[in-house]
């Protein structure tokens, strides 16, 4: 089976994350899969919608820390930002499909996306104060542009968010079966002014993520620096030791 | 390298890394440093290996200009005769670029020596500024000709005539700082960018830079006769037909020069 699964409906496309076991946690393998799914996707004057999805219990739990890079900056700037880019700045209508948990890198998945549906149980864990290292693949800049300053306090300490506070502020649609109600969203989409749509998707590039380019920058110079501190490696160690990190602030 | 003690140098790799090295008088910079600064540049363009150098600061300033105290101390003949132009010579003559990066304060000489580098980087705590006004006095190494060219006349001004220190953010909008980093991520960003500059043909970065520095120096018919020929030269060089080639096969070039 592969670690990315691409089903071919027409106008449309569903791009599932298949790592179930691993709760779709994004290895180097999965990252260049879902990179390639997509940009045939993008290339493929046929198609209109893409679906975004995971199999399994978890739409993503992120980064896969039993891989973790030695140069983070890298990392982002090489292997996770492309991917985001394809979707943000593609012509095309991206929808995710959040059928449980997402963190870290998953949630930035799932808000770069323009629609977004989550099932009641789904939750969003910002996964990455707990390895010592701050919020990245953009999440900061897209959530607090969403979700105002409802969740700052959660994008500067952690923790989680539940489907209904994202709900609650129009970051999500709150579904039983996300996936269906996606696949229902796209056929309408690809029915409709899609030429419209398109442009619209632009015009909100343009209003909310016109400056998205120089985040990244700053951000993954940041994450490089963090993955190099003692808390990281320690961060890192207990999550694979299964026990609770001892944090210095250094 | 002979002993220096101004200033500290290292490689990493490919990359050189020069640090301005009196954290105690926020690295002013005097005739020591001017001379250190001269042979730490003349032993670099020695070592082919070298394909980019970074400057950058000890302590919490990149260089808070000229050692005042050493200035006023000197006759204004040496000063005149020498100064500081065995430096601003030194790097006008360097082929290779030169990356500034600004981890504090960058102001009046230091400001200078910054805009003598062929890219500036700033750690996000960096002020930069030309405050010489401040003292009765002006800036006497690109402070009034290479920033106003960069940002303009009339910001230009504001800066000299003010001696204001503007933040990072603030240079970087002006197009005077080409990014704006953590300041623990600032080293390893500008060697990053080293190493990616490393990666080309030292050849072409060569005429690449000179190009692009002809443009503040000549009239724009000048500056494109001057590119034309350097780009003929490029196209016609070993590394150019190499590049080229490597292009339209598809592979990674391997560069000579």
């Amino acid at each position: 089976m592969a670690v990315v699964e691409v089903q071919d409906l027409g106008p449309v496309s569903v791009i599932t994350l298949n790592r179930p076991e691993k709760l779709n946690a994004m290895n180097l393998e999965l990252r260049s899969e879902l990179g390639r799914a997509i940009r045939e996707f993008n290339a493929n004057q046929g198609k209109r919608v893409a679906v975004i999805t995971g199999a399994g219990r978890a739409f993503s739990v992120g980064a896969d820390i039993a891989s973790v890079s030695e140069d983070l900056t890298e990392d982002l700037r090489i292997s996770f930002y492309p991917i985001y880019r394809e979707i943000r700045f593609s012509p095309k209508i991206f929808i995710s499909a959040v059928n449980g948990v997402a963190a870290g890198a998953g949630i930035s998945l799932s808000l770069v996306c323009d629609l977004r549906l989550a099932s009641k149980n789904a939750k969003f864990v910002t996964a990455f104060h707990g390895i010592g290292l701050a919020p990245d693949t953009g999440l900061t800049l897209m959530l607090a542009r969403m979700g105002g300053s409802r969740f700052l306090e959660r994008l500067l300490l952690g923790g989680e968010i539940t489907a209904q506070e994202m709900a609650e502020v129009g970051i999500v649609r709150l579904t039983d079966d996300p996936l269906g109600e996606a696949l229902k969203l796209s056929e309408e989409i690809s029915k409709g002014p899609f030429k419209a749509y398109s442009a619209s998707k632009r015009l909100i590039n343009r209003a909310i993520f016109f400056d998205i380019e120089e985040y990244l920058e700053y951000e993954s110079a940041m994450q490089g620096f963090l993955g190099k501190t003692r808390d990281f490696k320690e961060g890192v160690k207990a999550f694979l030791e299964k026990r609770k990190p001892e944090f210095r602030g250094e | 390298m002979s002993e220096l003690n101004t200033v500290i140098a290292e490689r990493i790799g490919n990359v050189a890394v020069v640090k301005l090295n009196r954290p105690d008088r926020l690295n002013a910079i005097n005739m020591a440093m001017v001379y250190d600064l001269v042979e730490a540049f003349r032993t670099l363009s020695r070592e082919r290996e070298v394909s980019s150098v970074v400057v950058t600061g000890v302590g919490k300033a990149f260089s808070a200009g000229a050692d005042v105290k050493e200035m006023v101390e000197m006759p204004l003949e040496s000063v005149v005769r020498e100064g500081h132009m065995p430096l601003w010579e030194a790097m006008r003559s360097f082929k290779r670029p030169i990356i500034a990066a600004l981890n504090g304060v960058t102001a009046g000489g230091g400001l200078e020596l910054a805009m003598a580098c062929d890219i500036i980087i700033a750690g996000e705590s960096a002020r930069l500024g030309q405050p010489e006004i401040n003292l009765g006095i002006i800036p006497g190494a690109g402070g009034t000709q290479r920033l106003t060219r960069t940002v303009g006349k009339y910001r230009a001004m504001e800066l000299v005539l003010t001696g204001r220190l503007i933040s990072a953010w603030e240079a970087y909008r002006m197009g005077l700082v080409y990014k704006v980093v953590p300041d623990e991520a600032l080293l390893d960003e500008a060697i990053r960018l080293g190493r990616e500059v490393a990666s080309k043909s030292k050849f072409a970065v060569e005429l690449a830079k000179e190009s692009v520095n002809k443009a503040l120096e000549t009239t724009l018919q000048q500056g494109l006769d001057i590119e034309r020929r350097n780009f003929y030269v490029s196209i016609s060089s070993e590394d150019g037909k190499e590049g080229m080639r490597a292009f339209l096969e598809k592979r990674k070039p391997n560069w000579k020069f």
